[in-house]
């Protein structure tokens, strides 16, 4: 029982524990935007937390997959902050429908104070739909 | 100890997939949807990581791929609500 034996047991129960809690979000928020705040940040930094454990257990045993469980931890903030985003995107396009408690919608103004840009969009969108 | 952190990880990341169904079914909006599988993929994700370490090591690479890949068909998705179009 070494101290980077106790270091991966404690991160990887609690990064699991920190996913379940931002999955529970899903069934306790009530509309989707407040939904993705809770799984895209928490169940992230949660695997996030899990695979820095993982790194501490190959660390004494094996070299090459200390240094493979560090690329995945890389990999995994680089991509999925990305579908967090994309995914917001979809939900403001598609209107989903939002608490009624929201107070402010920043990308709906910002689209509205820059219509060149909104222009531009649907120029693009024109082309695309060719 | 490691053994006891593992298996305590599986079964704390098994609970959340029943949950991500239940949005999945449920969801009232695709954007739910969509949310719900990306969030089943990223469990799936910490599981094979812990069940690789648990009993194949020398199968990890599999979770590198899956981090790698995993994201495209979410944002593939994304990108149809938003256009239209895939990609």
């Amino acid at each position: 029982m070494s101290v980077a034996d106790v270091i991966a047991s404690v991160l990887m129960a609690v990064g699991a524990g920190w996913t379940l809690l931002g999955v529970l979000g899903l069934i306790r928020f009530p509309d989707v935007y407040t939904r993705l705040h809770a799984t895209g940040l928490g169940s992230t930094g949660g695997i996030a937390l899990l695979l820095v454990g993982v790194v501490f257990h190959f660390a004494t045993r094996s070299v090459t997959l200390s240094v493979l469980a560090a690329l995945t931890l890389v990999f995994v903030l680089l991509t999925y902050p990305l579908a967090t985003t994309a995914t917001i995107s979809a939900a403001h396009r598609t209107k989903a429908p939002r608490v009624a408690s929201t107070t402010a919608d920043e990308l709906e103004e910002d689209e509205k104070s820059a219509p060149e840009e909104a222009d531009a969009q649907k120029v693009c969108q024109g082309l695309d739909g060719e | 100890m490691v053994e006891i952190a593992l298996n305590v990880a599986l079964i704390l990341l098994a609970l959340g997939l029943p949950v991500t169904l239940y949005r999945l079914v449920q969801g009232p909006t695709a954007a739910d949807r969509l949310l719900a599988v990306e969030t089943a993929m990223l469990l799936a994700l910490g599981l094979i990581a812990v069940f690789t370490v648990k009993f194949a090591p020398e199968l990890f690479p599999v979770v590198l791929v899956l981090a790698l890949i995993g994201v495209v068909s979410s944002v593939a998705v994304s990108k149809y609500l938003i256009n239209g179009r895939p990609f």
